[in-house]
């Protein structure tokens, strides 16, 4: 068989992404704006500033990821673009590009879902095995989605609120201790204890999460302590929420894995990059005898290869787009649409 | 020679060909679904002009003001086409772009909400001679000797192609570089202490 080169583009949040992905596994290069600096100032990603920055890129990054690549637009076998779920205005942008190469290049166009993108991460370094579980924890996404084999997909459980990465934002601007959450209450939980009582958001037998709740224990503690004249301490209190949701991501996955029937457990997501998430895990899988799989931190954040990595099985299984498909703000993951 | 030009900034779509004294155009009201039709109308323009985009030597692009989305539609797809083609690019202001086909100087609102509208006066030589988000009947006032279209009720403006061409056939402009006019602030607060106690 013929090598295929797919190029992908992802500009469906806060990254403007363009990579080049050969066979579905094998990344030749990749191109990644972080526009962080652009929203830092207003403690999450504003959607018009995100639309503007990715239109302001765009054009560059391609150029980028063809120089780097060393390829031309004509080695191009495909191009594979998220069409959703995400930011509609930052989506259409990287749509329209799409469409246009696709459109002067006379190749096909396909569209990908950006969590079965996150799920495709993990093949950019090794194949994954089926039938398999994942946890995709990011600033927008928290699900479970077991999949019986490549390019199937069924959600079995999902935040019924906030998505994690947004719950850590929030608290961190509640804690005020800036933008991206994630990583700094990460790095504050580690110095901190167990000292806070805070409840274990939505802990029963489904496999849904809830995140809003345990944001409103941590607003109302804050506010109790301040009317008692007590200072928070912030380590101890990063540590509890940390403790809190991880808790609960993993139990709930575990869980979800014994009733399934499967042994390997892929963690992907923007949240995935959380050290303590992903040694929780660990341990559990190895308590449990489950082989766990998860991507380095640069492929779990919001990136293009990971979209041609699955855009390549999307493109066998002949998913292209019609030139009336349009970019969506919220869409379901499933083998249907998929 | 043969040019593209393409508006979807605001509320018409133009999609128009030239190929020597030949001009293909293609008008619409620009509605919700842009993104969906408008691949459907270059590939009609390309279709009825019987000409392939890889023929096209250069691109005339409306980079606002108007709709912010409407904006970054037309400007990703001419830069994207101009990038691939190696072919030069330029980034024509919605105003000129209509003003083009009158012969004298006019001020060409886009109403948005509220009284206020994005509000251009330029000369008939294509040329800014004043811009600004603000409220029509302000800027009107300033003006008051000066021909008045307001686009929103315009049912089929005529549109001066060769006039912009010859006008702006030495501009161009940088592919990766060229900025949207979106003219309005965005208006969002940054955080500031207070904000978070």
């Amino acid at each position: 068989m013929n090598d295929k080169y797919i190029l992908a583009l992802e500009t469906s949040c806060d990254e403007t992404s363009v990579a080049i992905v050969k066979n579905g596994y094998q990344e030749i290069a990749s191109v990644i704006m972080s526009q962080v600096n652009e929203h830092e100032a207003y403690g999450g990603v504003v959607p018009e500033i995100a639309s503007r920055t990715h239109e302001k890129n765009i054009t560059w990054a391609l150029e980028k990821v063809l120089t780097d690549a060393n390829l031309r637009l004509k080695d191009i076998d495909a191009i594979a673009v998220t069409y959703g779920p995400g930011l509609i205005g930052s989506l259409l942008v990287g749509l329209m590009v799409a469409k246009t190469l696709a459109w002067l290049n006379d190749i096909p166009l396909v569209p990908v879902h950006h969590i079965a993108g996150h799920i495709y991460a993990s093949n950019l370094e090794t194949k994954m095995p089926f039938p398999l579980m994942a946890l995709v924890v990011s600033g927008g996404h928290t699900e479970l989605i077991y999949m019986k084999e490549d390019y199937s997909f069924e959600k079995i459980g999902g935040t019924l609120d906030d998505a994690v990465g947004e719950a850590y934002d929030k608290v961190a601007r509640l804690l005020d201790l800036g933008y991206p959450g994630g990583p700094i209450i990460d790095q504050r939980a580690q110095k901190g204890d167990d000292n806070y009582d805070l409840p274990y958001p939505l802990d029963d037998d489904s496999f849904n999460f809830s995140f809003s709740g345990l944001k409103s224990a941590v607003t109302n503690l804050i506010h109790n302590e301040k009317q008692r004249g007590n200072t928070i301490n912030k380590d101890d209190l990063a540590h509890s929420f940390q403790k809190r949701i991880i808790d609960v991501l993993a139990k709930k996955t575990i869980k979800a894995m014994q009733i399934y029937q499967v042994n390997n457990l892929v963690l992907v997501g923007g949240v995935a990059a959380n050290s303590s998430l992903r040694e929780e895990l660990k341990n559990r899988c190895q308590n449990e005898g489950f082989h766990f799989i998860v991507p380095k931190v640069i492929n779990c954040t919001d990136n293009a290869a990971m979209i041609a990595a699955a855009g390549y099985f999307a493109l066998q299984l002949n998913h292209c787009f019609d030139e009336k498909m349009v970019a969506k703000s919220v869409c379901e993951l499933t083998s249907e649409n998929e | 020679m043969k040019i593209l030009f393409l508006d979807t900034a605001s509320f018409f779509v133009n999609i128009a060909i030239i190929d020597g004294d030949k001009i293909i155009h293609h008008q619409e009201k620009n509605d919700h679904k842009l993104s969906e039709r408008i691949f459907f109308m270059l590939e009609k323009v390309f279709a009825d002009a019987n000409i392939k985009p890889i023929m096209i030597d250069k691109i005339y692009v409306t980079n606002g003001p108007g709709s912010f989305t409407g904006i970054r539609v037309g400007l990703s797809i001419a830069k994207t086409f101009a990038w691939q083609q190696q072919i030069p690019i330029c980034a024509l202001s919605t105003f000129a772009f209509y003003a083009s086909g009158y012969q004298k100087d006019l001020i060409i609102s886009l109403p948005d909400k509220n009284g206020w509208g994005y509000m251009g006066y330029y000369g008939s030589d294509l040329a800014k001679k004043a811009e600004e988000y603000t409220k029509i009947e302000d800027f009107l006032g300033k003006y008051p000797q000066v021909k008045h279209v307001n686009l929103q009720a315009e049912k089929e403006p005529s549109i001066d192609f060769y006039k912009m061409q010859k006008i702006f056939a030495e501009k161009e402009d940088k592919v990766h570089a060229i900025a949207p006019n979106y003219l309005k602030n965005l208006g969002y607060q940054k955080m500031t202490g207070d904000q978070n106690e």
